[in-house]
Order: structure tokens, then sequence, then C-alpha cells
């Protein structure tokens, strides 16, 4: 019988990628785990596997513990991984309701040394969806804890669990008629809580969702419970409401990190304002992006462009609308002159700017007046506005995030090749031309390089210019896969070597990334590992996390 | 014990999907005698998750990338998901939780056993989009 590790082994070995043991080692060519032995976290015996299973299905209930590998554990798979699935494959998954339950949770955690890897919403998808980064880890996913504990439509503020997704946000808001606007980053079924813990963003005033974070609290490995900021103060009156407490700032020490499992997150929300008018204007070349980038610069800084004003290249435009295949069935990056014909068609351009102006009329029309004297200082730069784009939906969902409206849209760029996955290069660099031209010339030259298209766009937050290259591969295609596995191994040195860092990046690349923040001897990463040690000495939360992982 | 992996599921769901129009018109609907209350019941659960989780890439018109992959695989006809009163129930499940290609699986802490039962009942029912 062709056992299903056997069969893995098969496929793995044909595609070149290498298998992982149950102990997360890879494993040489022809070695074996045995016949369908039980994936187990290393240190783990299959006894005190199935003992650990036993309490914690005694703590949240028989139903929220899943160990079935072909059933329920899959569906924890990252399916748009260049690795294969069980590079990343649990093999148990908790689900607690409380608060009370994820400090059981530890504590068993604590007692047979099970890493526990956290999730919320899990939809953490281009970055490794819900899936722990060493095989063999339990998933501690938080998707039921789904309470939205106050919106406070006064002071603009909504405090939440981590089960709270943009969709839920947003429905709740909507039902009792709040005049609270949300900013959901582009999944729509992303998390506030996770995605905010993720550093994500979104295309509201309010995108940058860390600094619109308002208190958390925060279940340390030991079990201890922590409300950070104004929170802390036995009769808080501002927890949600101003940032920083008295003492050391601690929220960010618990993104992007493995030091606590947040059950709780403040997120200001934005009052919908009297005016909103989105616009896109549309540049005909490449060359284009240097002038645009100077322009959005400055009236980003001073606030003339208040929401993350984003420059889309031309695929990116042009995915939700139609498919590469249309425009050319060849091998390797589609040609210029292929390129040029589908702008013309999609009446859009090499680089598609939108912004929004937020704010009463008066307000809005006299600051159009400097934006659009700005940007007609661009030759062909083709204006447009509200009613202008019927039918296209790239418009439609571009209008929608930047007023808050969550939806799915932009996975249809995954249509470009039949469906297929990506994953994202997001390294950050100053708000110049210069450095625009220069992020993209190198990120489109190494992607043509490796046969795949740039699809990538531009996001000034404020003093920083984030490039998202969404790396859109066939994941059937072995070959494929690899190819887009090394290219981006390949980005991370190339941008490093500018002084480009990521902001976030795949599982499969955490390691590497954090190794490019090396500077004084890697002082930085020693300083997160210093706090992993003295905050979870068991080594149990999420190891591997940004690159922190537990003694060994 | 069976045994299955995701690549060599996916040629069995794309050859389901292919030859979803020659299933018989009934063989979406469930199985054995419900009471009318509890299927009126179990649809409005279906429709409630159909719209948190579904329609938002399967919903009809542009914009809505399953909607759009389905066009272009299978057709105008049977882009959105709610024409498909002809899915069978146990390949809707199957789709669910294992994914397709640009669709990741659903958890069960997202969409519970019970409630994907709901689920399908709601999209075979055949209602109009
Ligand atoms: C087509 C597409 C477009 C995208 N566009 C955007 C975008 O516009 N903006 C953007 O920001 N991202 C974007 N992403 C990336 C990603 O999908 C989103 O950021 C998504 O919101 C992350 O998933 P989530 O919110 O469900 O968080 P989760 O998956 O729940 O969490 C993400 C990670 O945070 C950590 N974490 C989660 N919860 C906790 C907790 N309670 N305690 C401690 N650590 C925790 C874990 O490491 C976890 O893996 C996009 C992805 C795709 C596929
Ligand atoms: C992220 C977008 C997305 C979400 C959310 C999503 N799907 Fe899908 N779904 C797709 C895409 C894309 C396809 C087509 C895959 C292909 O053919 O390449 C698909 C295919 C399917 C199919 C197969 C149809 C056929 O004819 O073969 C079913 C059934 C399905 N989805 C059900 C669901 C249900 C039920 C939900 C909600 C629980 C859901 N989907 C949520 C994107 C999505």
């Amino acid at each position: 019988m062709v056992t299903r590790r056997k069969f893995l082994k098969s496929s793995f070995a044909a595609a070149g990628v290498p298998l992982v043991s149950q102990a997360g080692q890879v494993l040489p060519d022809g070695s074996s785990t045995g016949p369908d032995e039980k994936l187990l976290p290393e240190t783990l015996s299959l006894a005190d596997f199935n003992q650990a299973i036993a309490e914690l299905r005694h703590v949240v209930g028989k139903k929220w513990v899943f160990t079935d590998e072909e059933r329920e554990l899959r569906t924890y798979r990252d399916v748009y991984a260049t690795v294969p699935d069980e590079a990343h494959m649990p093999s148990a998954a908790v689900a607690p309701k409380t608060v009370e339950e994820i400090q059981a949770i530890l504590k068993i955690a604590r007692s047979y040394k099970i890493p526990l890897w956290t999730i919320s919403t899990g939809k953490n998808f281009a970055y490794g969806g819900p899936a722990p980064l060493k095989p063999g880890n339990f998933v501690l996913d938080l998707n039921r804890m789904k309470r939205i504990i106050e919106v406070n439509e006064e002071h603009g503020y909504a405090v939440v669990e981590p089960g709270v997704s943009y969709f839920d946000l947003y429905n709740y808001l909507q039902e009792r008629g709040s005049k609270l606007w949300i900013d959901p980053a582009a999944p729509g079924w992303g998390g506030v809580l996770g995605n905010m813990s993720e550093h994500g963003a979104g295309y509201t005033p309010y995108g940058d969702h860390l600094l619109m974070n308002c208190g958390m609290q925060v279940v340390l490995a030991d079990g201890t419970v922590v409300d950070t900021g104004m929170g802390s103060l036995s009769n808080a009156a501002t927890a949600s409401m101003y940032k920083y407490g008295c003492g050391p700032w601690v929220e960010g020490m618990f993104t992007q990190s493995n030091f606590g499992v947040i059950t709780k997150a403040g997120i200001w929300l934005m009052p919908e304002p009297p005016g909103y008018r989105p616009y896109l204007v549309t540049f005909p070349r490449e060359e284009d992006l240097y002038q645009i980038t100077e322009i959005v610069g400055p009236l980003r800084l001073n606030m003339l462009i208040p929401n993350a004003a984003t420059t889309v290249g031309l695929i990116w435009e042009a995915a939700p609308r139609v498919t590469r295949k249309q425009y050319y069935s060849g091998k390797g990056p589609m040609p210029m002159s292929n390129r040029r014909k589908m702008a013309d068609d999609l009446d859009i351009g090499m680089w598609n700017f939108y912004g929004a102006l937020y704010g009463p009329e008066p307000i809005m029309d006299n600051n159009w007046k400097v934006l659009e004297e700005a940007f007609r200082s661009i030759p062909g730069a083709k204006f447009f506005f509200e009613g202008d784009r019927p039918g296209d939906p790239a418009w439609r969902y571009r209008v929608k995030l930047m007023r808050g409206v969550p939806n799915m849209t932009e996975f249809s760029l995954m249509n470009w090749v039949g469906s297929g996955a990506h994953i994202d290069f997001s390294p950050r660099s100053p708000v110049t031309g210069e450095d625009s031209m220069r992020q993209f010339t190198l990120i489109r030259d190494r992607a043509h390089e490796y046969g795949f298209d740039y699809i990538g766009e531009f996001l000034v937050g404020w003093r920083e210019l984030l490039n998202i290259f969404q790396l859109v591969f066939d994941r059937l295609n072995e070959d494929e896969r690899r190819r887009a596995h090394e290219c981006f191994g390949v980005m991370v040195n190339d941008f490093a070597e500018q002084g480009y860092g990521e902001y976030r990046t795949h599982l499969d690349f955490m390691d590497e990334v954090a190794g490019t923040y090396n500077w004084n001897d890697g002082a930085l990463w020693k300083l997160h590992h210093r706090l992993k040690h003295a905050l979870d000495p068991d080594g149990i939360l999420s190891p591997g996390k940004s690159g922190i992982w537990p003694a060994a | 014990m069976k045994h299955y992996c995701h690549t060599c599921l996916l040629p069995l769901l794309l050859l389901l999907a292919g030859c979803g129009d020659k299933q018989p018109a009934d063989a979406g609907k469930p199985a054995g005698v419900v009471e009318q209350a509890s299927v009126v019941m179990a649809e409005e659960e279906g429709k409630e998750l159909f719209e948190l989780y579904c329609i938002a890439c399967h919903g009809a018109g542009p914009g809505h990338p399953g909607t759009m992959r389905l066009q272009e695989r299978l057709g105008e006809e049977k882009a959105a998901l709610l024409n498909r009163d002809e899915l069978p129930p146990a390949y809707i499940k199957t789709v669910v939780r294992e994914g397709f290609k640009l669709m990741p699986p659903f958890r069960p802490t997202e969409i519970t056993d019970s409630q994907l039962d709901a689920l399908t009942a709601y999209i075979t029912a055949g209602k109009e989009s």
C-alpha cells in the first residue's frame, strides 16, 4: 500500500523539495520517517501527544481539538506556499473560546513542551496562511473568540477579540447604523487583530493598523494576563483612547513576535467624513513612476493626500478584468508590446494612482486644485472620478477599500495565471523617485529573469515607500513553484544590499529576512532572543516567528 | 484509512467539476425526509454563511474572483455558485475543506461540519443570486 507519507515523499522528491522529518529536520533522499508515522512536534512522544490531546479536550471540549490529518488539519495548510503542504503541516489544532481556556492550554503546553502556533482569523495568505512554520506544531486557533467587546461611537474606537474579521466588524457597525468606518486590508476576511499584529495596512486615512491600535490584552506563556497602557489602571477610563500609558510602551513587542498571545485589542475607527471623492490618475510610461513618487511624497507628508496613496502597476490593475492568456500565450514575462495593447484596451496606465479626498466640499475642492496641477505636470496623465469607469471591478474595489468597505476582489490577481497562488515580497524604501525606480527595476528584472510577470504596487505609508510585489505562480507546476521560491530568496539579498528591509515576510523566509537586520552583530535579534527566553523559557509560543527561536 | 494529498486530489476535483452538469438534477438535494421547519432554518443559516464566507468571491458579476475563474473555465452560465444547483453536496463539502487552487480551505473553526451541511443545502437549493 502506498501510504500518504510515502506518496508525498515521492512527489516532493520529484518537485526537488526537501522532505522534512517529524523533528523538523530536512531528511536526506531515501530516508524514511517510518510507515505512516503520526506527525508530532519534536520532543513529544506519541504517548505524551495522546495524553496532551485528552487534556486539551477536557479544557475546550472534544469538538474543538483537531487531530485528523486527512480532513481537519488539512484546512490549516498554506495553499499558496512555494514549498509542499507538508513543510508546514500541524499535528493538532486547538480552538479556545475564552482567556481562561487559553491559560489552561498554555499550562498543558508548558508541561508537555508543546509548541503552539497562534493564529487569530488565520487568513495570512501570501505570508503563510494559518499554517505553522514548523511541521508538527499545534495551532492555537483563536477564530472562535469573536466578541466585539465595545464600539464607542463618540470617541471612535472598537475593542475586539482575535476572531473578529473585517466583514464581521463592518456588518456589526452597519447593522447598528454606526457612522464609524473600518479600515480593511484588501482581503475582507482578514482579522482586525491578526492583521494589526502583522503590521498590516489598509487604504483609508487610518491605514497604518498598528498606529491605530490602542491598548491590548496579552496572555504570557506562563499564563499571566496583562492589559497594556492605560488599560492597566484598575478602573481604566481611557484604555482605548491614549496609546502610551505611563512607562515603557510594550504593545509593539507582542506584534510579529512570539512573546505572548494577544486576546483583545483596541482599534481606532475613523468617523465618516462629510464627503468622499475617490480618484484615479493613469500614467502611460513605466518611467513615470519616478515623477509620480516625487509628486506624491510631499503631498502625502503634508497630508493633502490623507490615505495610503497607491500607485498600482499595469498587470495588478488589469487582473480583476482580464487574464494573461487573453493577451499572451507565450512563456516567460509578457512582452511590452502586449502590455501596451492591454493598457490601451482597458484604458489604464503603466501606473495607476489611486487616492481619495475626504472632508467638507470646500476643503476637497481646494485640495483637488493642488493635486490636479501636480499630476498634470506628467505628460499623458488621465483623470477618472466616480461614474467614469462603469463596470470596472478594479476601480470599484479601490473605491470600496479607500472608504473602508471590505471585499475580496484583489484575489482576482491570482486568476492572471489561471487560479494560481502567490507570496508577497514587501520591502520599504525612502519616498523618492530614485528609490522607487530602483525598487521597481530590481524587482521587475529579477521577476523577468525567473520568468514571472511584474505584478506590483507602491504605497506611500507616510514617510516610506512600500513596494508590494505579488509573486503569482501556478502551484501545480513544480518548476514554477521552485523558480518562485528561488526568485524570492534572491530578492531578499538584492534588497538588503541596498539597505531596504522587508517589513514582513512569508514563513519560509523569516530566518532569511531576520538575518538581513544584522547591524552590530545582529544586536536587535539578540535582544529579541533575550526577551523570548525570559518570557517564554519553555519555548512554547510560535517557534521561529520572525526568526525568533526558543533556546536550543 | 484513506490516503490522499492535495496535488493528487486536484485532478479529481477538476474531473468532478467538469462532469457536474451530467449529474441527475436532484443529485444535489439533501437526502431523506426532513421537517419543513428545520429546512427553512438550515437554509437561513446557509444563506448567512454564504453571505459571510462565499459571496465576496462567488457573487454574480465582475469583481468576484471565484466567479471570474469559473466563468473562464466553465462559461457564463456556471460562473455564479448560486446558479449551480446541480453541484453534488459532497463535492461542495470537499471543495470547502480542501480548497480549490486560489480558494483556500475553510477551517472547522470558521465553518463547522453542521454549518457546512446548512451551507451546502442552501447552495444546492437552486436560488438565483
Ligand atoms: C490577495 C491578497 C491581498 C492582500 N492584501 C493585503 C493588504 O492590503 N494589507 C495587508 O496588510 N495584508 C494583505 N495581504 C496579506 C494577508 O492576507 C493579510 O494581512 C491578512 O489580514 C492576514 O491574515 P489575518 O488578518 O487573518 O491574520 P492571522 O492570520 O490571524 O494572523 C497573522 C499572524 O499574526 C500572528 N498572530 C495572529 N494572532 C495573534 C495573536 N492573537 N497573538 C499573537 N500573534 C498573533 C501570527 O503569527 C499569525 O500568523 C494580502 C493577501 C492576499 C492573498
Ligand atoms: C478567495 C475567494 C474564494 C472564496 C472566499 C470562496 N471561493 Fe470557492 N472558489 C474560488 C475559486 C477561484 C474557484 C475556482 C477554482 C478554479 O477553478 O481554479 C472556486 C471554486 C469553488 C467550487 C467549485 C465549483 C466548480 O464548479 O467546480 C465550489 C463548490 C466552491 N468554490 C464553493 C465555495 C464556498 C461554499 C465558499 C464559501 C464557504 C467559497 N467557495 C469561498 C474562490 C473562492
